[in-house]
């Protein structure tokens, strides 16, 4: 089998002795001058003593090679725990969801996906989608053959056509089996399609369920209260997207302490501004747009009434072809339109992500012990948010990926 | 703005991807305008360096504080330096235009099981593994490569000049031509360069596993160079022995990799001629300090290594010799095959060490002498103004110590930085 073969020769690939394309020798200092620890603090002129791929110290001095990040705002690494790393756009039709790239092609987009979002300053992300590629690029990624983000993925999603709930199960076991960090569920119909919940809540408990109990998480798109609802009590633990939501749906997610996952910003504008692009394209229609205009404020709305509640908000964009790279800007959007304060924005996509994709010990927080996922941006985010878009900086697992700091002189 | 630009160079060699780039410029945000501007201080939409050794790629030397200003993906202009503003600070290293890999097979790597392949992975780990070989040679400070080359090589090509991937410029031959009568071998040169070649690979002898001697003919070798020519592309031949370098050069071929039993006379020729020379040891090495790798697959065998041994002191003297000749021009490549990738400027080490050559004179052969080979001398190799903005600079001075090679500290492709380890430099307190 295909998928069997693949596994197996990922496995020796992962093997592999890790090559330091990009090696360090020696401990690295940080120095820098506002430093947000990804939980809400911030501390001013303190260094970051980097040793190997962990956080050794933060405080007054250090030795080691010196990176002088003063003057700039340093973050954690950012996670997005949505994306679609399988989507690109086709170089033959120009249209995006390839389909008749070949695989060749195929997987060096994808590639491109995950670069481009690292070099955005995502040091993490998780692929929720179909994205059978992703344990190869995982592979050369973590062996630190080719730069990009850590990479949690589903490999593939359980859908209403997955079957039975016993069918279910034994899905879940063989992509766990595969891989998959995370099981992606498609509970209800696309945005396009009205959102309608597509599986019944005994396919959902199983999905989450069986997830539950291999010690994986689950992730479940949901575009109806019904979906959501379904998923808390299913106990699955992120809802995807949920555009239209109830109060009913909100209190329970509060109460259940499931993780929201709201893509109202980057996703809806890079389907607008891409139209002609897409559209024609499956349920990309006339009708499939006047869905997501309708759906995009009522998302905003339901975002807010989460807030206020104390819904979980996690960072997640839902990236498309179009987004990768550029999933900063959904910070923006959660500024602007969602009235979100900007540091509780950021931190929805640190330590909030981190605890979120399971790995709150290990990344998402600049403090001793954790993995060196740092960034820093040109300007300050809380001030003017755009600042977000001006990542200077990437270093992940203590490796230097991007450095485009100007000179102190 | 850069995607842009990239995009057009993209576009002009298939226009279908043109539509892609359109839709993809937005996407092209992270590695564009917002960090550029974020990094100029110094004027807008300019990346500005400061050095204090400059080798330029043609010669010249400049050992004064300088700036060299980068708009957007072109060097501007090269000033002394007027103590202003700057984004990057090189001073105290040695600045020069990237380097020029004019021999390298992309596409061949080591598999998982430690193997040299051309691809017996899935088709998604191939292409992997081709972009790792980019990477790392970009990361080495080579900004451009001609693979020569592979099939496979065209769809690493595109997605590194789409922009989004960190890779060097890459031209590639596609497969090689072999065999076939002189109309058979037309039409095959016509089929590579529909199916997008930069330049036609023709081999005229036989491997030097093989004893190199001559496969072509004299109208073989002229029917592919010529035909390569109709077509506007360039030739670059593999010839071993004398006879087969003697005929390529007669035949009218643009270039010569390889050369190993060149006799003076024949280097005389090839001088004369003005065609492109392109002698490598780092290959060589390579394969016997790695020989397991490659034992046991197609002409790697015990027999094949021991030619390649008796050859190292061939290719050694032919070197030298050549290193003498008035007018040869001696271009770099490397030959960079499985598990080389990276380790190009290991070429330079041994063209200086064991060829004897002049370290300025081997810099510049990967510099404004590969670029003029490439028929790219007037955009690449050479740090001058209107130029792309290829360039990179070493911790140490490769001419005092040429292992400077090996710590390239910085490294920008058209403008764009890949590499920046001279964080320290900025704390000197």
């Amino acid at each position: 089998m295909e998928i069997s073969r693949n596994i197996a020769a990922l496995a020796v690939v992962a093997l592999l002795a890790p090559v330091a394309a990009w090696s360090q020798d020696g401990p690295i200092v940080l120095r820098t001058s506002t430093l947000h620890d990804g939980r809400g603090g911030v501390t001013q002129n303190t260094n970051i003593v980097v040793t190997g791929t962990t956080i050794t110290t933060v405080g007054a001095g250090g030795t080691g090679t010196v990176y002088d990040l003063r003057g700039l705002t340093v973050l954690p690494g950012w996670i997005d725990t949505h994306i679609h790393s399988g989507s690109g756009f086709d170089l033959k039709t120009g249209l995006p969801f390839p389909r008749e790239a070949t695989s060749e092609e195929q997987m060096l987009y994808e590639m491109e996906n995950l670069h481009r979002t690292l070099m955005g300053g995502f040091t993490t992300v998780q692929s929720l989608g179909s994205a059978r590629r992703d344990p190869t690029m995982r592979a050369f990624i973590d062996s630190g053959r080719l730069p990009g983000p850590r990479l949690l993925t589903s490999i593939r999603s359980v859908d209403h056509n997955t079957g039975t709930p016993d069918q279910i199960r034994a899905f879940v076991r063989e992509v766990v089996k595969e891989g998959a960090d995370v099981i992606k569920v498609l509970a209800t119909a696309s945005v396009r399609d009205g959102g309608a919940p597509t599986m019944s809540y005994e396919q959902v408990f199983a999905a989450c369920d069986e997830a539950k109990r291999l010690n994986r998480r689950s992730a479940l798109h949901a575009q109806s209260p019904e979906g959501a609802l379904m998923a808390v009590r299913a106990g699955c633990n992120q809802i995807e997207h949920g555009a239209r939501l109830s109060d009913e749906a909100v209190a329970a997610m509060a109460k259940a302490g499931t993780y929201f996952d709201p893509n109202n910003g980057i996703l809806f504008a890079n389907y607008f501004e891409h139209k002609p692009v897409y559209l024609g394209i499956s349920n990309w229609t006339e009708d499939g747009y006047a869905y997501m205009k309708k759906a995009q404020p009522e998302g905003w709305l339901w975002f807010k009434r989460a807030r206020a509640k104390g819904v979980k908000l996690v960072f997640g964009t839902d990236a498309v072809p179009g987004t990768h790279g550029r999933n900063a800007e959904e910070f923006i959007y959660r500024v602007r339109d969602g009235e979100q304060p900007a540091m509780e924005a950021l931190v929805s996509a640190a330590s909030v992500a981190a605890d979120a994709v399971g790995m709150g010990q290990q990344i998402g927080s600049i403090a001793p012990g954790y993995q060196a996922d740092i960034i820093a941006l040109d300007g300050d985010p809380l001030t003017d948010i755009t600042a977000v878009r001006r990542v200077v900086f990437v270093m992940k697992g203590g490796k230097v990926v991007k450095n485009l700091m100007r000179q102190v002189k | 703005m850069k995607p842009r630009r990239l995009c057009h160079w993209v576009a002009a060699r298939q226009p279908v991807i043109a539509v892609v780039c359109a839709i993809a410029a937005a996407a092209c945000s992270d590695m564009s305008a917002p960090p550029m501007r974020a990094t100029a201080p110094v004027e807008d939409g300019r990346i500005v360096l400061r050095a204090d050794r400059i080798l330029d790629g043609r010669g010249g030397i400049t050992e004064a504080a300088t700036r060299i200003v980068v708009q957007p993906s072109n060097i501007e202009r090269i000033e002394p330096d007027d103590e202003g503003a700057v984004s990057y600070d090189l001073t105290g290293l040695t600045v020069m235009p990237g380097w020029i890999d004019t021999h390298v097979h992309i596409a061949h790597y080591v598999n998982a099981d430690g193997r040299a392949t051309r691809g017996d992975d899935t088709a998604a780990q191939s292409a992997l593994f081709g972009l790792e070989n980019a990477y790392r040679t970009l990361m080495a400070g080579v900004t451009t490569v001609q693979s020569i080359g592979s099939e496979r090589d065209r769809d690493i090509r595109d997605a590194i000049a789409r922009g989004g991937l960190p890779g060097p410029r890459l031209l590639t031959s596609l497969a090689w031509i072999t065999e076939g009568s002189p109309e058979q071998i037309r039409e095959t040169v016509r089929s590579r360069h529909r199916d997008g070649a930069d330049l036609i690979k023709v081999l005229a002898s036989r491997s030097s596993r093989d004893g190199g001697g001559r496969t072509l003919d004299d109208a073989q070798l002229e029917s592919a160079c010529d035909e390569a020519r109709r077509l506007g592309l360039r030739s670059v031949v593999h010839a071993h022995s004398a006879a087969s370098i003697e005929a390529a050069v007669r035949a009218g071929c643009g270039a010569i990799t390889h050369g190993t039993y060149a006799t003076p006379e024949l280097l005389q020729l090839i001088a004369a001629r003005g065609v492109f020379f392109e002698p490598q040891f780092l290959v060589t090495h390579h394969y016997l300090a790695n020989k397991a790798q490659f034992l046991g697959i197609g002409n790697y065998t015990e027999a094949g290594f021991a030619f390649m041994e008796q050859n190292l002191p061939v290719k050694t003297a032919m070197f030298k010799q050549a290193a003498q000749v008035r007018g040869l021009k001696m271009v770099w490549g490397t030959d960079a095959v499985a598990g080389a990738h990276g380790s190009d400027a290991a070429e330079f080490i041994y063209r200086v060490r064991d060829g004897g050559q002049d370290a300025m004179a081997a810099l510049m052969s990967a510099q404004s002498g590969a670029a003029d080979a490439l028929g790219l001398g007037d955009r690449l190799g050479s740090l001058k103004e209107g130029f792309e903005a290829d360039i990179i600079a070493l911790e140490g001075d490769p001419r005092a110590d040429i292992t400077a090679v090996t710590r390239v500290a910085f490294v920008m492709k058209g403008g764009r930085v890949y590499k920046n380890t001279v964080g320290k430099l900025s704390a000197k307190e």
